[in-house]
């Protein structure tokens, strides 16, 4: 009896051992993406809840966020709604894919609408999910992006094409706008 | 004595409880640089995410990668990627070598292919050309099929320049694709990617 128990003992720290490395397995996994996510918001620091407008990617415009698509013009709008909700409008070309996506804080798309759906203008208010903001009285449901997380991304893909040139685009893309409403 | 042994004891403990953790973490960085997951699928050469699967509702380990590889892309709703950085051989594809992408119009909205450097960002080039979509890729004159010269070299037409990289992937874009093609993505819908030179 004696003999066994420091034999249960290294049995139990063994297994301790291994469940320390399958959490930290899990734990590097979970957070990769909200490193990606906070690194990419460092970069936007001052830009918080502003729109920024990118230009046609290339080799040296785009070193930042891999597998850029040289065919687009983005914008982004790195969100934090910890004090307000997010009233963001514009103009939606006609006949080249655009849309707007948000991305949770961990980098994954949670809502995406393009040209196809949304006509002419669009208009949308972005508040946490379970919000109940006076911002939100009498707005339509299919306005409002409910974010998981207070804290995101949200991206506008325009497409450069024949009928939409960079220049024609790029007005549009420059007409985005974003406002403040009291949480 | 029994002083320095119960030290040495817990010296050792720590020693191991910071190994596990290295370990665990090492392992997990290694799985996300492997590019690998269960959520993958695989067409030929190329890559995808699996049928019942889709970017925001996979594992953790592809959220990760994704997050890391390619970051902010859209859920198959909207678009469907496929990547790839073998020839339809299976071969890793070789800069240094040339290359016919040959393939058809797809029935999507928009489609395109574009190649990217061992780091997934665009590669420089003379022409400034990174990408061949539905617009922009020059037909045979069947008006449907195309042949890009994937190269370093200069080509004539649809050259699709990979000149001073280690390593080169492409990727295909499939923007609100049909139906018919979201259900019909084999190896015959999809390019074929044959060394030339």
């Amino acid at each position: 009896m004696a003999a066994t128990k420091p034999l249960i003992k290294k049995g139990i720290f063994a297994l301790v051992l291994v469940a320390i490395a399958v959490s930290f397995y899990y734990l590097t996994i979970w957070a990769t993406p909200y490193y990606v996510q906070n690194k990419f918001a460092e970069k936007s620091l001052g830009f918080v809840n502003t729109p920024r407008f990118g230009e046609q990617p290339n080799p040296e415009n785009n070193r930042v966020i891999p597998l850029p698509n040289p065919d687009f013009l983005y914008s982004t709008i790195n969100y934090d709604l910890n004090d307000s909700v997010l009233k963001i409008s514009g103009v939606v070309p006609d006949s080249t894919y655009w849309s707007i996506s948000a991305y949770q804080e961990n980098t994954t798309n949670y809502f995406v609408e393009n040209e196809e759906k949304v006509k002419a203008k669009f208009e949308y208010y972005l508040a946490p999910e379970g919000s109940t903001s006076d911002a939100l009285k009498n707005i339509p449901k299919e306005k409002i992006i409910y974010s998981p997380t207070t804290k995101g991304l949200i991206l506008f893909r325009y497409l450069v094409s024949k009928a939409y040139p960079v220049k024609t685009l790029a007005e549009l893309q420059h007409g985005v706008t974003v406002e403040k409403l009291a949480k | 004595m029994a002083l320095n042994q119960k030290i040495k004891k817990i010296a050792l403990g720590l020693g191991l409880v910071l190994l596990a953790i290295v370990l665990g973490s090492g392992i997990g960085i290694y799985n996300i640089a492997s590019g690998k997951s269960s959520s993958q699928r695989v067409i030929g050469n190329w890559q995808t995410v699996d049928k019942d699967k889709d970017l925001n509702t996979a594992d953790l380990l592809t959220i990760a990668q994704i997050s890391v590889y390619g970051t902010y892309a859209l859920t198959k709703k909207e678009v469907i990627y496929l990547s790839t950085n073998t020839d339809s051989e299976g071969n890793a594809i070789d800069p240094k070598s040339d290359y016919v992408i040959s393939g058809k119009n797809l029935d999507a909205k928009y489609w395109s292919i574009t190649a990217y450097d061992q780091d997934g960002f665009l590669i420089k080039n003379p022409i400034n050309t990174y990408s061949y979509n539905l617009e922009t890729v020059k037909y045979e004159a069947d008006s449907t099929s195309y042949k890009i010269n994937l190269a370093a070299s200069e080509k004539k037409e649809n050259w699709l320049p990979i000149n001073n990289v280690k390593k080169a992937t492409l990727v295909i874009r499939l923007y609100l694709p049909s139906d018919a093609l979201r259900n019909n993505l084999t190896v015959e819908t999809l390019p074929t990617i044959q060394k030339v030179k």
